[in-house]
């Protein structure tokens, strides 16, 4: 299924403003295609490494992309960025480099701590996220602002890219304003 | 440091200054805190209120639309109005379908009037908000309405702190005002204190000073110096006059005494009778050493301002070894028993003769009073010594009295003496800064003496 691809190659030398624009949707077909989805990807992070996934994004090397994610452990204090194969999974870069506390501002660990005291699961919610809004997740980050801890995820779907965030301690979403 | 211990001390002693300071201090923030409250009242107290009246309104007005108008033209207007509304966010719930504002219907949310503080994703501000709000069960759906009122919660907080802050500078001005005032007011306690001290230890020209203010301390400081000058006159009277009698009568008694000692001299070279002679010779001999102790302790206690220039460092247990060897025969005469205990050095600066006669009057007492068979113990302690005996004592109301001159206790009438040998033992005490107290043995009498300055 090499067509799509090529389709966006041609698209990159006719004009690269609609490429831009059409950044979402080529990247959620090759969502689509991928023979290893992102829960897979997230399950085998949280398997290899200890700690918390803080952030979730699709990195393009050379028009190849792969699932860029960012792993904290508060403990060991080390940082792992790590880039997965579409394909199979397999780890293309590893990235790793210890971090001092002090070096996190105080909303970042915050946002550890509660999701470390929480029952949150990442891979459950993902999911959710899928089969509710029939979309795509292209990239989801953790924050902490004002006190709550929150998941970002960015969705795309039939009507375009859509925010989603999700209350770590409760587990339920926050509504978005409108406007 | 020191000084914060120093004042916790002295104002713990002085517990009248320092329950005042706290009083103040409590009333000040008291003050403060009623003021803070009636201004948050004011300010943010009324927004808040006046916020949640005008959501009631707007409640009760989207309530009585739902049941007036058709459910599809409710939501029409619905749409509009959550769409026009700048002042509350708007959403509505019927079967699955979620319109107005938020894309979704929050959970866990109170119902009206209840608000719950709930967060929001704003995507104009590109940060989480969060606003306060309730939900209403309407005819068909449900109501949610909510406030964006973040403002008023950082204001809640600013006043908060800014109120933790105000009153943390009335607590400090309190303590500091506090701890100012008590210091003013003890310095003038105190100086009555030292006065009366000077007073007590026998210094009785020592007078309170008084200041220029003219307030209650120095009315007080006044009256206490004119007492003082009375009390003053009335102890030189009563010194002078059994001065003078003394002095007077000692003269024509010493002559008496040479006439009767050459009579007596006369009488026993002719070997005529003398015994009558012999005792009136003792009597007279004993009147005169009575006029002389009483001019010695007048000396004594005049002695006081010009004292100290003739002592030297002398140890008390040398001193208390020779009185006791002294006094050891006459105990043993009348089978008593006298010993020391926990024998160490002990040095004053002093007069070593006054001191001996100090500790020979007490132990000589002690031997009178206290009966055959008695026991009589000399303790040193720490800054001074005591003379125990196990004799009948002296009852509370004369402890004070034998120190008076010429008092004699009662039941001890019949025993030969004349009621110097305390008030002597006590003026010497008081030239050496020293203090002397009567305390009971059960049965017997304990007499201690304490120097407040050891060398």
């Amino acid at each position: 299924m090499k067509f799509p691809k090529l389709i966006g190659m041609t698209l990159a030398f006719t004009s690269l403003s609609v490429l831009a624009g059409n950044d979402n949707a080529l990247s959620a077909l090759a969502l689509k295609q991928a023979n290893y989805s992102l829960e897979q990807a997230v399950e085998k992070v949280q398997n290899n490494y200890k700690g918390q996934i803080i952030e979730f994004e699709l990195e393009d090397d050379n028009n190849q992309l792969s699932y860029e994610i960012e792993v904290i452990d508060v403990i060991t204090k080390e940082k792992h960025k790590l880039e997965l194969s579409l394909e199979d999974g397999s780890v293309l870069k590893e990235k790793s480099k210890s971090i001092g506390i002090k070096r996190l501002d105080d909303d970042e660990l915050a946002a550890l701590t509660d999701l470390q005291a929480s029952d949150f699961n990442l891979n459950k919610i993902i999911a959710l996220l899928k089969e509710q809004y029939k979309a795509d997740i292209l990239e989801f980050e953790l924050e902490n602002e004002k006190g709550i801890t929150f998941y970002k995820f960015k969705l795309f779907s039939e009507q375009g890219t859509q925010q989603v965030l999700v209350d770590v301690k409760t587990g339920s979403m926050i509504s978005v304003m409108k406007k | 440091m020191a000084w914060v211990t120093e004042w916790w001390k002295t104002t713990k002693t002085a517990s009248s200054v320092w329950r005042l300071t706290r009083l103040y201090t409590v009333l000040l923030l008291l003050i403060v805190s009623v003021l803070l409250i009636v201004l948050y009242q004011l300010s943010i107290g009324q927004m808040s209120r006046q916020q949640s009246l005008q959501m009631d309104n707007e409640i009760v007005q989207q309530t009585e639309l739902s049941k007036q108008l058709p459910h599809d033209e409710f939501i029409e207007q619905f749409k509009i109005q959550s769409e026009n509304s700048r002042q509350y966010i708007l959403s509505y719930q019927y079967q699955s379908q979620v319109i107005g504002r938020l894309n979704t219907f929050p959970q866990n949310i109170s119902a009206c009037p209840t608000r719950t503080r709930f967060p929001v994703w704003s995507n104009q501000y590109n940060e989480l908000r969060l606003v306060s709000g309730c939900i209403q069960p309407l005819h068909e759906g449900r109501l949610i309405i909510a406030i964006d009122d973040e403002y008023l919660y950082v204001l809640k907080d600013q006043f908060i702190s800014a109120s933790l802050i105000a009153l943390a500078l009335a607590l400090l001005f309190g303590v500091i005002t506090g701890v100012i005032f008590s210091k003013q007011v003890l310095k003038r306690i105190n100086s009555f204190n030292t006065t009366a001290a000077l007073v007590e230890s026998g210094q009785l020209s020592a007078r309170v000073e008084v200041s220029k203010n003219n307030d209650e301390y120095d009315h007080m400081a006044l009256h206490i110096n004119t007492m003082l000058s009375q009390l003053e006159e009335s102890f030189n009277t009563t010194a002078g006059i059994t001065d003078a009698i003394a002095h007077d009568l000692r003269t024509p008694l010493s002559h008496l005494r040479q006439q009767i000692e050459a009579e007596f001299t006369e009488n026993f070279k002719q070997n005529l009778p003398t015994e009558s002679l012999q005792l009136m010779l003792e009597k007279l001999n004993e009147i005169l050493f009575t006029f002389a102790a009483m001019l010695e302790l007048t000396r004594i206690q005049q002695q006081k301002e010009k004292k100290s220039q003739h002592f030297k460092r002398v140890d008390l247990n040398t001193i208390i070894i020779d009185a006791v060897d002294l006094i050891e025969p006459l105990v043993e005469e009348r089978q008593q028993i006298v010993r020391m205990e926990n024998s160490m050095s002990l040095f004053v600066n002093g007069d070593a003769s006054l001191l001996f006669r100090v500790l020979y009057n007490l132990l000589e007492n002690a031997s009178k009073y206290a009966g055959n068979n008695a026991e009589i113990i000399v303790r040193m302690i720490k800054n001074g010594f005591m003379v125990i005996d196990n004799g009948i004592g002296i009852s509370d109301d004369e402890k004070d009295k034998v120190f008076q001159r010429l008092y004699r206790v009662e039941k001890s009438r019949q025993v030969t003496g004349f009621g110097l040998g305390l008030t002597l033992v006590k003026a010497v005490v008081q030239l050496h800064e020293g203090n002397v107290t009567l305390l009971d043995n059960d049965p017997g009498l304990i007499v201690k003496v304490e120097f407040f300055q050891t060398a």
